[in-house]
C-alpha cells in the first residue's frame, strides 16, 4: 500500500480505512491495481496472526478522534482522492440486558461517528473533478439482529445519515455509496461467532454451521467478493447516493 | 393455518427519544440514553409472558436534510428491530413511532393500536406519522 510502489502520483488516489485486514484489506488490494492507495487502520497489522489477508496500513490513527481524522487528512499530503472507502468497524455482540453505556458508546463511536465525521473531514480533499465515498455498513444496518442492538444502532445510523447527508456531500463533489454486506469470512465475524457460542455454551463450529445454513447462498462471502462490489459502487458516476447489499440473498435493500 | 389475535398488552411503556442532535457524538449519546431507558423499562416490567408492549416514540424537528436527526431515528429503529429478534414478539412487542413534536394525538392513536388486541402482529415496525 505504499503509494510510491504503486506507480506514483499520476494514478488516481484511493483512501481505504480498516485496511489492516478483512474487507478493508481486500478493498485496498483490489484498488491498488489502478489507484495509489493510502491504507489506514487503528493499528498496525496486528490481525496478521489470525487474518491471512491482513496488510500493513500506511497510516495508523484512531478515526473516532478529531486528531486521528486530522492525521489521515494530513497523510494525503495535498493530493485529492478519487475514492474513499470506509471499511473500519467494531463488532458489537452482546445480549441487551448486559449492554453498558461505555460499550454502546464505543461501538457507535467507531462504526458511526468515525464514518460520518471522517467523510466530512476528507470531503475537503475530494478531487475537484469528483470523488466517491463508499461506506461499508452491514446487513445489520438493514434489518435487526438478535444480541446486536449496539451494532444495529451504529449501522442503522450510518444508513440514516447517508440518506440525509448525500445531497450536501454531492454539493461538495462527493458521491456517497453504502455497501451492506452479509456474513463475510473475516476474523471479526469469526470472533463474533465464537463470542456468541461461548455465551450460549455451544460449540463455535456448530454455531457457524447453523449461521451459514441460514444464508440462501449456502456459504460465507469471501472478502474479495465484497471488495469487487465496493469497487463497482465506487466506479458509478451517478447518482449522488447508492445503497446496495451483498448478503447471499439473506437481506434485501428497499 | 389459523390466525389468532393477540390479547391486548397487559403492560405498556412508552419510551420517548426527544433529542435534537447537532453532531455524530450527540447521536451516540442519545442512543446510549435510549438503551438505558429501554433497560429500565424492561427491568420495571412484569414477567415477559405477561404481554408487554414497548413503543419508542422518536420525535424530530422535521428537517429533511437533518443528517444527525435522520441518523438518530435510524439508530432507534435499529435498536428496536434488534430487540425484536432477541425477545419473542409474542411476549414483548416493540415498535417505533416517528413523529414531529406536537403530534401527541397521532402518537396516542398509534400507541392505542399497538398496545391493543389488533396490535399483536406489529413487531419491530416503524410507523412514520409525520
Amino acid at each position: 500500500m505504499n503509494p510510491a510502489a504503486n506507480g506514483g502520483a499520476d494514478r488516481p488516489l484511493a483512501v481505504v480505512t480498516g485496511a489492516g485486514g478483512g474487507i478493508g484489506s481486500a478493498v485496498a488490494q483490489r484498488l491498488s491495481v489502478d489507484h495509489d492507495v493510502i491504507g489506514h487502520d487503528v493499528r498496525a497489522a496486528a490481525r496478521a496472526a489470525v487474518d491471512t489477508a491482513a496488510t500493513d496500513p500506511t497510516v495508523v490513527s484512531d478515526l473516532a478522534t478529531p486528531a486521528g481524522r486530522a492525521t489521515l487528512a494530513q497523510a494525503l499530503a495535498g493530493r485529492h482522492f478519487r475514492v474513499l472507502v470506509l471499511a473500519h468497524g467494531l463488532g458489537g455482540t452482546g445480549a441487551f440486558p448486559g449492554l453498558t453505556a461505555s460499550y454502546v458508546r464505543a461501538v457507535m463511536a467507531v462504526n458511526f461517528e468515525a464514518v460520518a465525521d471522517t467523510v466530512d473531514v476528507l470531503a475537503a480533499h475530494a478531487h475537484p473533478d469528483g470523488a466517491t465515498a463508499v461506506v461499508v455498513s452491514s446487513q445489520a444496518g438493514m434489518t435487526g439482529e438478535a444480541e446486536h442492538a449496539a451494532y444495529c444502532a451504529s449501522k442503522f445510523a450510518v444508513t440514516g445519515w447517508a440518506r440525509a447527508a448525500a445531497p450536501g456531500l454531492a454539493a461538495r463533489g462527493v458521491r456517497l455509496r453504502v455497501m451492506a454486506p452479509g456474513c463475510v469470512d473475516t476474523s471479526m465475524l469469526r470472533s463474533a461467532m465464537t463470542a456468541w457460542a461461548e455465551a450460549a455454551g455451544r460449540d463455535p463450529g456448530a454455531v457457524l454451521d447453523s449461521r451459514v445454513a441460514a444464508i440462501p447462498a449456502g456459504r460465507l462471502a469471501d472478502p474479495r467478493e465484497i471488495a469487487a462490489g465496493i469497487a463497482l459502487l465506487a466506479s458509478l458516476g451517478t447518482p449522488e447516493l447508492v445503497i446496495a447489499n451483498q448478503s447471499g440473498g439473506e437481506t434485501f435493500t428497499s | 393455518m389459523t390466525a389468532t389475535a393477540s390479547p391486548a398488552a397487559s403492560t405498556h411503556r412508552v419510551v420517548t427519544v426527544d433529542a435534537a442532535p447537532a453532531s455524530a457524538s450527540d447521536v451516540t449519546e442519545a442512543v446510549v440514553r435510549l438503551v438505558a431507558d429501554l433497560q429500565r423499562a424492561a427491568a420495571s416490567a412484569p414477567a415477559v409472558d405477561a404481554g408487554v408492549a414497548v413503543t419508542v416514540v422518536a420525535l424530530d424537528a422535521g428537517s429533511a436534510d437533518d443528517q444527525w436527526g435522520e441518523a438518530l431515528a435510524a439508530a432507534t429503529t435499529g435498536v428496536v428491530q434488534s430487540l425484536t429478534r432477541e425477545f419473542p414478539p409474542a411476549q414483548v412487542r416493540l415498535n417505533v413511532v416517528r413523529a414531529r413534536r406536537g403530534q401527541d394525538d397521532d402518537v396516542d392513536e398509534v400507541v392505542r393500536t399497538l398496545t391493543g388486541p389488533d396490535g399483536g402482529f406489529f413487531a419491530g415496525a416503524l410507523l412514520d406519522v409525520r
